[in-house]
């Protein structure tokens, strides 16, 4: 049993001190699952492991806040898709390896609320962690799918007519409440002082307005250039449901197709926008 | 005032025959999710749902608006366009009391103009839950899936297609026309049924500690507070909240939400932050709803919907926090 | 009320309002020598000197359309004379992504332009603002049209 053993690992690690909390699972008073944080070996009953498991756990890592105030080693438990968010955390020096232990668990593909499964699940190719890259492996290990990469819906916007697309997003940006939540669910946006919160200068426009808003969207999606892993956790929490895996997943594949670039796979690798090839096309300079 | 017993379809024509003095609002579907925003025809309304994303105050107090707009040689105030009168339809009973409580605070000492006008030209019609949902907790706040508090008319089911209407207020008797039956005694003691069965539904319930206001520094707003990301989907979603940050954009001053759980919501000149911890922008919120709101104004300031803990990014149960500090 | 002309909605006006950022050590010079030699080229381009192409923030030219900019033009030296060795090919794929996310919200690709001009090509410079400017200006005219 997966929950079985994700629990005694969790209580080993807090019982031998090798962390001093373990990020995981648990279930909140309604019964939706939520992430707790465990200090005390004896609270481990409180972990849970099933299909609603779907936050990606990884940006509590990220949060200076967060780690400031809990500096000793963290045990973290993660799904094959935050581990690549946190590979990237670690090819950009934002966490060390060192202060913390992760426990990959297999994963069978995550539900919503109404037992579809998750769009990011039917196209995942990394159910299994990394054996060679986490601390502890909890379940069997499963043969990678290998998988192309499916863009149709991003060219499927792509082929609109200009008015039309623009239609397709202005219809979100009236919406957009500049709630930030996607902004601070995502464990790559870990800017100390985000932009949009600047005054001065004031770079974006602060308000919900359509005008803001696109420009908003436009800044959130380019810093994650090169960087952004697809877990799905922005368009998960947006309460209007912005489409913004649609936005990420048009510079995915951007970057794919010019820079020949996927993030998140290795924790060496560099971003894209920090280096660059002398023959890079150009097709759209005059 | 007055009750009448209306059948579904005289219901509809009368409200119908408003489509033309007066700009609807109502629950309706867009892109897969519900919203209250201005229908054309009653064919978009949806009739049984429980609490859409939004919820009315964003029709007193819009998440951004203009205030005015400054050049050299002018300042041109921007005051909501009130001519046409609006018609809230199927507000439900929490939306409706919260407002109750935003007035005490825009129309207080201060009269706020905007929210003001917009108030006196807005009737409201609500509509009595027969299924809450399962995150509402509005009866442990003094509130109820049939309480009518706030609307100037309410609509109760008595059976399939057949509604019992209260008519409250003088704005809501501009809105309905003469006619209909009055109601039985068994038609009452139906709806009445109705609202037991409906009422037995809501299981959840707040009960504030008595110690509530002294586990102020307590680290027990630390653990709770953990999970939060500070995104602020709960104060923009909820009914009661009412913070608002004043900025300029080029030449035009702007009014908009704003939100305790933001990094930037106590950030001085300076850099100075008093509230920079996430325990404290959390505790925050929850003490103004029930410690200080009561104190101002004397009630709470949570109408028990359950939209934080329904959208909220990482749910956070409002319920479960309190009852536990 | 439009707070802003990301879309300038309005009529297209008589005189276009184009940013161009240049880089000060081959698409300046380059649009001096233009001026020096008396060559002709449409007035609806603002120049803004940046130190090298590599300087561009996106952000600049977001603000430029957020502001009423009608369109931008970034402009460097040609790649290898980048007098900072490597800042213009740094400044190609930064560009070349918010070319296809601008295109991707809707927004008309043809107003926002990159070149490479050296201080030798003042007449490319020229050539450069006049194809700019007519790219913009149907780009509006379009929008205009659409828009009804
Ligand atoms: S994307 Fe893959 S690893 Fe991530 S939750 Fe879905 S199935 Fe699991
Ligand atoms: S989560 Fe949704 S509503 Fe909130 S800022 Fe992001 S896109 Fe806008
Ligand atoms: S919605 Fe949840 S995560 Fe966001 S600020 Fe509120 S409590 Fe925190
Ligand atoms: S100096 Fe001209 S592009 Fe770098």
């Amino acid at each position: 049993m997966i929950i079985k053993k994700i629990k005694t690992t969790a209580k080993d690690l807090l019982t031998d001190g090798s962390v001093s909390l373990i990020i995981g699972y648990g279930i909140n008073g309604p019964g939706d699952v939520t992430p707790v944080f465990i200090k005390d070996p004896d609270d481990v009953e409180k972990l849970v492991w099933n299909d609603q498991c779907y936050y990606n756990l990884i940006r509590y890592l990220s949060d200076r806040d967060f780690i400031e105030q809990n500096n000793g080693s963290i045990g973290i438990i993660i799904k094959g898709c935050d581990q690549k968010s946190l590979k990237v955390l670690l090819s950009e020096s934002q966490v060390n390896r060192d202060k913390i232990k992760v426990i990959g668990v297999t994963c069978k593909g995550l539900m919503d609320s109404d037992g579809n499964v998750l769009a990011k699940c039917e196209a995942c190719d990394v159910v299994y962690p990394d054996k060679d890259f986490c601390d502890v492996i909890i379940g069997e290990e499963v043969k990678k799918k290998e998988k192309e990469k499916d863009f149709s819906d991003i060219d499927e916007i792509d082929s609109m007519d200009l008015p039309d697309r623009k239609k397709f997003w202005d219809n979100f940006f009236e919406r957009c409440l500049r709630c930030y939540a996607c902004r601070n669910i995502c464990p790559l946006c870990y800017c100390k002082e985000c932009i949009m919160d600047q005054h001065n200068p004031q770079w974006v426009l602060p308000s919900a307005s359509v005008v803001g808003n696109r420009l908003f969207h436009i800044v959130r999606a380019y810093h994650l250039t090169g960087r952004c892993v697809d877990c799905g956790e922005c368009e998960r929490v947006c309460p209007i449901g912005m489409p913004l895996r649609k936005i990420n997943r048009k510079i995915i594949k951007v970057v794919k197709e010019r820079f020949d670039f996927e993030s998140g796979k290795d924790q060496e690798q560099k971003s894209p926008l920090t280096r660059y090839r002398e023959n890079d096309s150009e097709d759209f300079i005059i | 005032m007055d009750m009448l017993i209306l059948n579904k379809h005289e219901l509809i024509d009368n409200i119908k025959s408003l489509f033309k003095d007066y700009e609807i609002v109502g629950p309706s579907q867009l892109d897969g999710k519900l919203y209250f925003r201005p229908v054309k025809s009653m064919d978009e309304v949806v009739w049984d749902f429980v609490n859409p994303v939004n919820n009315i105050k964003d029709f007193f107090f819009p998440p951004s608006q203009v205030l005015y707009e400054l050049r050299q040689d002018r300042i041109k105030a921007f005051e909501p366009d009130t001519k046409k009168k609006r018609i809230i339809l199927f507000a439900k009973s929490c939306d409706t009391r919260a407002l109750n409580l935003l007035d005490k605070l825009f129309i207080g000492d201060y009269k706020d103009t905007s929210y003001t006008a917009r108030r006196e030209t807005t009737t409201i019609i609500g509509l009595s839950c027969l299924e809450p949902a399962d995150r509402c907790f509005c009866i442990s706040l003094g509130g109820g899936p049939f309480a009518t508090k706030g609307m100037d008319v309410s609509i109760s089911p008595v059976r399939k297609d057949k509604f019992l209407l209260h008519i409250l207020t003088d704005k809501g008797k501009d809105i309905i026309a003469e006619q209909g039956t009055r109601p039985e005694r068994e038609e009452l003691s139906l709806t009445e049924a109705l609202k037991q069965k409906a009422e037995e539904a809501i299981k959840r319930k707040i009960n504030i500690p008595s110690d509530f206001f002294e586990k102020f520094d307590s680290d027990y707003w630390k653990g709770v507070s953990q999970a939060c990301i500070k995104c602020g989907i709960c104060t923009y979603l909820c009914p009661a909240c009412h913070c608002f940050d004043i900025i300029d954009e080029g030449y035009f001053r702007i009014r908009c939400w704003d939100t305790c759980s933001s990094d930037t919501f106590t950030k001085m000149a300076a850099g100075e932050d008093h509230r920079k911890q996430k325990y404290k922008k959390y505790r925050q919120r929850i003490y103004h709803k029930f410690q200080y709101y009561k104190e101002n104004f004397g009630e709470i300031a949570c109408v028990g919907c359950g939209r934080c803990t329904t959208y909220c990014p990482v749910k956070m149960d409002i319920v479960e926090i309190v009852n536990n500090s | 009320m439009s707070r802003s002309h990301f879309d300038s909605g309005e009529k297209v006006k008589k005189k276009l309002k184009i940013i161009g950022f240049l880089c000060n050590w081959c698409s300046y010079a380059g649009a001096d020598l233009a001026g020096t030699s008396r060559l002709q080229y449409p007035a609806d381009i603002r120049i803004i000197r940046v130190p090298c192409s590599g300087r561009m923030n996106p952000l600049l030219v977001l603000k430029c359309l957020q502001e009423g900019a009608d369109g931008v033009l970034v402009s460097g030296c040609h790649p290898g004379d980048c007098h900072y060795q490597e800042g213009n090919y740094y400044v190609r794929r930064r560009m070349l992504i918010l070319k296809n996310l601008l295109e991707y919200f809707g927004i008309d690709k043809r107003r926002f332009h990159m070149s490479w001009v050296s201080a030798s090509e003042g007449a490319k410079w020229a050539d450069v603002v006049k194809k700019v400017v007519e790219d913009v200006r149907d780009a509006c005219e379009e929008e205009v049209k659409t828009a009804g």
